[in-house]
């Protein structure tokens, strides 16, 4: 018995299509829900992209399995639908086209949506289920062989009956396996025991060997995909559904419309039976390069494009002819522009992967500093170092947004990390050759010109504006001779010692006691900008050390505090 | 400034009239506090000097020669002027007239002091024990040489007001009317 | 009302004062405001003739002159409002005399009430009786001292007032011969004061021997007994010039003689009339010094 398997997707959560069956994404139909044998499913199953290619049908679930159970009322069914949807991620599954038997469809009424019914096929390439804990449920809870249909050889109808009775179509009785082995390349009907085939040299399939439908590649037993054309073997998890006593159908409803259309391409699809037909290299290039459709992945490495799970389906007809003429260099065109497309693409697609990734980790990092925000004080020893482990290597990625203020150490001494002090430093040294050359002239710099300055010098390896301004702060405490200082208007300026407070003081008492200051003299005299200069007059105010004629904007030694 | 009088000898600026800073007042706070001060006992010596009695912040008072150095060019603004007088109203050298404080009286000798001088004064010359009226002690003939010679009319009734709370006079005409205040003058 | 000492009230006449100089200062407020409008209008008179106008400066000059005038008659009802005050004042002033004399007129008598004569005259009587008893007193103890030791004593003290004046003699001066012109009576009076002083210069006077002041009529014998010790010893060294003693000694006899009991011998070398004269000497001298 066939049944939903899993499907693989790739990290950006798109599908995996089998490219060397030049499998093609036919339609894509949002907010479709699965129903088990009446039994609506819940959450995942219950929402979900349905992907119509053609070889198979792909349900893709829109959210992640939040919970680790999947209650269906069903203790196996939940067993199965937890393996099916393991937490955390997003579940997939797809039936291949051939299980389907037929489809049809049920528009909805009144409250109920529409939906198609897929009648399920028995085949006989059911790959045994080995080795997973879910198939020894399945094998005890294997249909009986009664009720397993066979297909009579001439008619191919489904028979459900043992199969030594007639063939309830065309009456013909089919003959007994017989102990034979008949090859499947030449159908010449060896001794069983034979191992290669006596007419073609053909490896006879044995418990040891599996041969692959496709290529007849002869694959080990346990091989789930065959290793020359990668087609599906056995699915390693294939798990059963648990066993409908009536018929095996699988429901999808629509919720969000769309039913006829697809219902539409499961037809085809099912008319095309792709799968059956082996398609030329060309074709596949072409029907590779053609499908533009974002939300499947070729399996071939050179692909990496992102999966959209709404992208408008493509309906391209299945029955491609190669391209002639002026539609065909039409096509060309088309095609080369799709392949630019495609290059684009996956040039982004990398970069989108990252995105996730990164997104995913800040989600982590966030979540790890709210929790560290919420442990109180009486955290243990081991507790405490965990997080100042994990402090440290937060400010290391650069994620300090994620820490928040309030994680921030408070003391700068203790916490300005050697990056600050080594970038201290060198802002230092570059004072130095600024001042030598007579730039800062006067020794005293705004903040944003140094900045620039250092910036450009550097080139390539640009700093911050918060970073320099941290570790302008930080030059006060290296002591180098130079120190940071916003004045009272606002103003960041760096200068060296001869502009530090005390020393400045000193030298404007000197000077206002000769003769009276103005703002254009001390900017001559120190070599400052006279806004600058201006600003220091002011600050030397605020602090007694001269006094200041507003009209005239003279500034003078203080009397009232000498006298 | 209320009075007419006109004093017999110019009145003598202190050297910090002539700082030009002086007319500025510092954001520095220690330095603000010893210019304000200054200015204080500036403004009394002048209104000593001159017999003012009264300031009051319009725009007149700015073109005042304390107020204002012409040599400097210099002169107080309003808010500057607003502070002054503040300070001078807590050094009780004066009080302001009304709640909207644009006018001061200025106590260049504080209400106690000008008691003690009406008394002094009256027994001096005769004019203890004896019916006066506040015409004929702020305006009489027999006071032209007094310090308190045209007085303020609101500085004096304040004057007489604080000699009776101090049970110093007898009253014998409340009158609203400055000059028509009648007491006695017990000495 | 409970809060410290009442203020004194205004009386009545303090009022009519505070009125009356009320008015004095109307005056006086309409005479200076007279005297502006004078300025003034002689400003203008002398602006109109200065323009011209001679009627407009005639009708200022008129206007000044009737202002004259007003401000002459202010002058006078000023005088004699200040005349009103001063005599208000000066009758104040004199009432308070009035009432301090009645006051003092009443102190008086009630201290009179209580010192009347008879109380005087009965202190006085029983002071007199005081003394005379603590005269007896006295006198009982001192007649323990006997008669001889009495004169013993007195002899002694003869002796030194000898012997001093012995040491005054040697540094007197040489008598004069000739008697000087002098009249009886006046010389008297004069040489009375010129012996005594005399006299009272050149002993070395006993403070004992001081004549004390006479307090009552009762000391007056034995006030003179004490001065008669004094004159006495003295008199005998010194010869006074027989010129002088002569007019005195005239005098002198006419006075009575009232030598009192109990004299020493020393004394009744002296003769009568000298001794008599001395104590007639002193008796002026006591007069004199006192």
């Amino acid at each position: 018995m066939h049944a939903w398997h899993r499907a693989d997707l790739t990290a950006a959560g798109r599908i995996v299509l089998d490219d060397a069956g030049a499998e093609a994404i036919a339609r894509s139909q949002p907010r479709v829900g699965l129903y088990h044998d009446q039994i609506r499913l819940p959450s995942p199953f219950d929402d979900g992209t349905l992907h119509v290619s053609s070889h198979r049908i792909v349900w893709v679930a829109a959210a992640a399995t939040t919970t680790s159970k999947i209650a269906t009322g069903d203790v196996t069914a939940d067993a199965v639908l937890a393996r099916l949807a393991p937490a955390s991620t997003v579940a997939a599954v797809a039936i291949q086209l051939d299980r389907i038997d037929r489809a049809w469809l049920q528009a909805g009424f009144l409250r109920s949506s529409p939906k198609i019914t897929l009648d399920l096929v028995w085949t006989d390439l059911a790959p045994p289920s080995t080795g997973t804990p879910g198939t020894a449920s399945t094998t005890s809870l294997a249909v009986p062989a009664a009720a397993k249909p066979w297909s009579c050889a001439v008619c191919d109808f489904a028979n459900f009956g043992p199969p030594s009775t007639k063939c309830a179509r065309c009456g013909v009785v089919p003959t007994p396996p017989s102990t034979s082995a008949a090859c499947p390349q030449c159908t010449f009907a060896n001794r069983a025991s034979a191992t290669v085939c006596a007419m073609c040299a053909y490896p006879l399939p044995s418990s040891s060997t599996t041969i692959c439908p496709r290529c007849t590649l002869a694959n080990p037993v346990d091989a789930t995909k065959c290793r020359a054309c990668t087609y599906v073997l056995r699915d390693e998890e294939a798990v059963m559904l648990p066993p409908v006593l009536k018929t095996a159908t699988v429901k999808l409803s629509f919720r969000g419309g769309g039913a006829n259309a697809v219902y539409k391409a499961i037809k085809d699809a099912l008319q095309a039976q792709a799968w059956k037909r082996v398609t030329s290299p060309r074709e596949r290039a072409v029907s590779s390069s053609v499908t533009a459709s974002r939300d499947a992945v070729r399996l071939s490495p050179m692909q990496g494009r992102l999966a959209s799970p709404l992208a408008p389906s493509m309906d391209m007809g299945f029955g491609m002819v190669a391209p002639i003429g002026v539609g065909g260099l039409v096509k060309r065109q088309e095609q080369e522009q799709q392949l630019q497309q495609q290059t684009l693409d996956s040039a982004f697609a990398d970069l989108d992967a990252l995105m996730a990734k990164a997104h995913d980790m800040v989600t982590l990092s966030n979540a790890i500093a709210a929790k560290l925000r919420a442990r109180t004080a009486t955290g243990t020893e081991s507790d405490e170092a965990l997080v100042a482990q994990f402090r440290s290597s937060m400010m290391a990625l650069g994620a300090t947004a994620a820490l928040g203020a309030a994680d921030l150490p408070s003391s700068r001494a203790a916490t300005t990390d050697d990056r600050d002090r080594a970038l201290a430093r060198e802002v230092a040294d570059f004072l130095h050759h600024v001042f030598a050359q007579g730039k800062g002239q006067g020794q005293i710099i705004a903040v944003s010109d140094l900045y620039c300055m250092f910036n450009r010098a550097r080139g390539v390896a640009m700093v911050s504006p918060h970073d320099f301004w941290t570790a302008a702060q930080v030059l006060a405490m290296l002591q180098v001779g130079f120190e940071a200082r916003t004045l009272a208007s606002g103003t960041r300026v760096v200068h060296a010692a001869r502009f530090a407070d005390a020393a400045l003081f000193t030298d404007l008492r000197q000077w206002a006691a000769r003769d009276a200051l103005d703002v254009a003299t001390a900017a001559a005299r120190w070599g400052v900008a006279v806004a600058l200069a201006a600003q220091l007059l002011k600050h030397a105010v605020a602090h007694g050390c001269v006094v200041v004629d507003a009209p005239a904007d003279m500034y003078f030694a203080n009397r009232f505090l000498e006298a | 400034m209320s009075t007419n009088y006109a004093p017999p000898v110019p009145f003598e600026f202190p050297p910090i009239y002539s700082f030009p800073p002086f007319f500025t007042l510092q954001p520095h706070a220690p330095s603000r506090d010893k210019q304000v001060t200054a200015w204080v006992d500036l403004i009394r010596a002048y209104c000593t000097h001159h017999r003012v009695y009264r300031l009051s912040l319009n725009a007149s008072i700015l073109d005042l020669p304390l107020f204002r150095n012409a040599a400097l060019n210099r002169s107080v603004s309003r808010d500057m002027l607003h502070t002054l007088l503040t300070a001078l109203v807590k050094a009780d050298l004066a009080e302001w007239t009304s709640k909207s404080k644009t006018h001061v009286f200025v106590y260049w000798k504080s209400l106690s002091e000008w008691s003690d001088t009406l008394v002094a004064w009256a027994k001096d010359n005769g004019f203890a024990n004896t019916v006066v009226t506040g015409y004929e002690v702020r305006l009489g003939d027999y006071v032209t040489d007094q310090e308190f010679y045209a007085m303020d009319e609101a500085v004096f009734a304040k004057v007489v007001a604080h000699l009776d709370h101090q049970r110093r006079i007898v009253m014998i005409n409340p009158s609203s009317n400055v000059d028509e205040l009648g007491f006695k003058i017990i000495g | 009302m409970g809060q410290g000492p009442s203020k004194p009230k205004a009386s009545a006449h303090d009022k009519a004062v505070f009125e009356l100089k009320k008015q004095r200062d109307v005056l006086r407020k309409y005479q200076k405001q007279l005297a502006t409008v004078l300025d003034r209008e002689h400003a203008i008179a002398k602006q109109c003739l200065a323009a011209g106008d001679k009627r407009r400066a005639l009708l200022a000059l008129r206007k000044k002159k009737y202002q004259e005038q007003l401000l002459a008659k202010t002058d006078k009802q000023l005088v004699t409002l200040e005349e009103m005050t001063s005599t208000i004042e000066y009758t104040v002033i004199e009432k308070e005399v009035m009432a301090g004399l009645q006051q003092g007129n009443a102190v008086l008598q009630a201290l009179h009430q209580e010192m009347s004569v008879e109380k005087v005259e009965a202190i006085l009587d029983e002071t007199a009786e005081a003394i005379a008893y603590q005269k007896e007193i006295e006198e009982l103890l001192g007649t323990k001292l006997s008669e001889e030791d009495e004169a013993e004593v007195e002899h002694e003290l003869a002796l030194i007032q000898e012997e001093a004046a012995l040491a005054l003699e040697t540094k007197m001066p040489s008598v004069p011969v000739t008697a000087p012109p002098v009249a009886e009576n006046v010389g008297v009076e004069e040489e009375v004061p010129a012996v005594v002083a005399v006299e009272k210069s050149k002993a070395k006077k006993p403070a004992s021997t001081l004549p004390r002041p006479c307090k009552t009529s009762n000391d007056k014998p034995k006030l003179r007994r004490r001065l008669h010790s004094q004159c006495s010893p003295r008199t005998t060294e010194f010869s006074p010039p027989p010129s002088l003693l002569v007019p005195v000694a005239t005098a002198a006899a006419a006075v009575p003689d009232h030598a009192s009991s109990g004299s020493s011998p020393t004394r009744t070398t002296r003769s009568r009339a000298s001794r008599s004269r001395r104590c007639s000497l002193p008796r002026l001298a006591n007069k004199k010094s006192i």
